[in-house]
């Protein structure tokens, strides 16, 4: 778990945010108080730093030099400003990483990740579990009663989005969405090859077959 | 003109494009020239003719000799001559000046500072009507420039003060995955689509402060466009294929660049072939090295798809402003604004890049990007 402190002025999103982080096992702590803003930051020791640059009142480029002259936190700039320019001037205050408004969630947290990562913080983004099967996304593996099988990337994701919506249904459109988001731009019959190579791992574990099923016409479960 | 082709904002770009240039050209033709002034002069001339036949002649009937009426006859016409000359000159340099400042549409609102007022009272009232008329263009000008100056700044304020919400209503979206929350994000990337849109339309028409060209991948800057129109594509069931030359690099900024492809990807997935085709959509991706080592070498990255593709009537406006042709009128289901492919081409230019478009109705079709490789044209940038 890592504790990750976020400057945003705007109260929706931070409420949103707030809970998107401590959905996906972080320790998330909103800084309000923008006239100390930094006192703030660095008051509650955070592993990463969440900023908006545009505040109310106070020069967010600036809070930005502050934070990173008194520590090496990791910082990734947030802003609506979403120009070539901006990304290279965020780089020059001393932020690691740069997300331009509206940013999707999985990238969001994909940064976090990898910037938690780096800095040696183990982002240990909690194991999924469901009935029994175990999904490892550091090592990419599924394990069952003490079998393993290695997946692709892709399984991995696929997988990774049913079981962490078990019980629900999930389109195709969203497994895809999910896998555009790291650059595989997959097809329909992709999909389906990617599904069914995973459902024979699944079985190959001794998972039985109702374990993840097809909604036709509607997209895939895990039960 | 009007309704044989396009619809009415196809017409409106014809009607208003040429107008103004020839009209001006058509009020030089008319020059000022000695015929004109004679012309204007003819009354007074024929007066002063009439005055000089009349005085020869009452010198020759007072018995002066014909040599001194002569004489004198010479002198008055040398006289009246000289005077013509006199007022004839300075009106020919002031004229002259004035064609000359208002020979050009585009400058004729400074024209009072490049003429010289003249020193006879005709000349100095026209001098300061055209003085006065200047001012009060350049009033206006200046007017309607700070307000569209500020309007731009609005626009692009409120594009970013916007951003916000569609963040925050997304985040919820995504913290509550389902069936609903799906649609809603469709909902919300349609509008960050247009968001956009509007933002890169004012950055468009100034002086960006904004644009950073630098090398960048080619596959970069697809892959943000790909992932940014996810949404549509995966549902118009788009198969995306990644062919050469993803890896080339080219100077060019990478958001801009992104926003351009976005809008030929989201063109893709709207006029995809239609269901009964039998083809699935398929949207491809190209760039080569062209030319290399000649002075023009280049790199040209294709964006085509096999979709219903552009008729040959409206191929050569497909980048003009407001068309919308017939594809956008039956596609149906997402009104064409007539933008997209417009600021593909506004910020293609701004960038140094050219594009270009072919098609085959019904086939598919294809966008051509060009990537110039020298740097030394990036200076005029």
């Amino acid at each position: 778990m890592a504790r990750i402190a976020f400057v945003e002025d705007d109260a929706s999103v931070r409420e949103a945010l707030a809970q998107t982080l401590a959905n996906n096992g972080h320790e998330p702590v909103a800084v309000t108080d923008f006239a100390h803003a930094t006192d703030a930051v660095l008051g509650c020791s955070p592993d990463l730093v969440l900023l908006d640059l545009s505040l109310p009142g106070v020069d967010g480029t600036l809070l930005c030099r502050e934070i990173r002259a008194r520590s090496n936190v990791p910082i990734i700039v947030v802003t609506s400003r979403s120009g070539e320019v901006d990304e290279v001037m965020s780089m020059t205050l001393g932020a690691d990483d740069f997300i331009a408004k509206p940013y999707s969630v999985h990238v969001l947290l994909a940064r976090v990740e990898a910037l938690l990562r780096r800095s040696g913080v183990t982002a240990s983004s909690p194991a999924l579990e469901h009935r029994g099967l175990r999904v490892d996304a550091a090592r990419s593996t599924a394990s069952f009663q003490g079998e393993s099988v290695e997946l692709t990337r892709n399984e991995l994701r696929i997988l990774g989005v049913l079981v962490g919506r078990a019980g629900e249904v999930v389109s195709r459109e969203d497994l895809m969405c999910e896998l555009w988001d790291s650059d595989d731009f997959v097809d329909d019959n992709t999909l389906t090859v990617n599904v069914t190579r995973l459902r024979r791992k699944l079985a190959a574990l001794g998972l039985p077959d109702d374990f993840l099923v097809t909604r036709r016409g509607q997209g895939y479960s895990v039960r | 003109m009007r309704g044989v082709g396009g619809g009415p904002r196809g017409a409106v770009r014809a009607d208003d494009a040429p107008g103004a240039v020839p009209r001006a050209r058509d009020r030089r033709g008319r020059g000022y020239g000695p015929a004109a002034f004679l012309r204007d002069r003819a009354p007074s001339l024929v007066a002063l003719l009439a005055s000089v036949a009349c005085a020869a002649v009452v010198m020759r009937g007072s018995g002066v000799s014909g040599q001194a009426t002569g004489l004198v006859v010479c002198v008055m016409l040398l006289c009246f001559a000289l005077d013509l000359a006199c007022s004839y000159l300075p009106r020919r340099r002031f004229w002259r000046q004035v064609e000359r400042a208002v020979g050009d549409p585009r400058e004729a609102l400074g024209a009072s500072d490049v003429v010289d007022a003249p020193g006879y009272p005709e000349g100095v009232a026209a001098w300061e009507a055209l003085d006065a008329v200047s001012r009060a263009g350049q009033a206006h000008v200046a007017a309607a420039r700070r307000d569209a100056d500020d309007y731009r700044s609005f626009v692009e304020a409120w594009v970013h003060e916007v951003k916000t919400p569609i963040a925050a209503a997304r985040l919820i979206c995504e913290n509550e995955p389902g069936p609903s929350s799906g649609r809603l994000q469709r909902e919300l990337d349609r509008m960050d689509g247009y968001v956009e849109q509007a933002l890169y339309y004012a950055r468009s028409g100034s002086v960006s402060r904004d644009l950073l060209i630098r090398r960048v991948r080619v596959g970069d800057f697809v892959g943000a466009a790909l992932r940014a129109h996810k949404r549509s594509l995966i549902d118009a069931r788009v198969s995306v294929r990644l062919g050469e030359g993803m890896g080339l690099t080219v100077f060019a900024d990478a958001k801009w660049m992104a926003f351009v492809v976005g809008q030929l990807a989201e063109n893709a997935a709207k006029y995809r072939a239609p269901g009964g085709s039998g083809r699935t959509p398929e949207l491809r991706f190209d760039a080569r090295a062209v030319d290399a080592g000649r002075a023009d070498e280049r790199v040209e990255l294709d964006v085509s798809d096999n979709g219903m593709g552009i008729s040959a009537a409206d191929l050569p406006r497909v980048f003009d402003k407001g068309f919308v042709g017939e594809n956008g009128r039956v596609a149906g289901q997402a009104r064409s604004t007539g933008i997209g492919l417009y600021l593909v081409r506004e910020l293609c230019e701004k960038m140094g890049l050219s594009v270009r478009a072919s098609s085959r109705q019904g086939e598919g079709s294809r966008f051509t990007i060009s990537f110039p490789t020298d740097r030394e044209r990036l200076g005029d940038l």
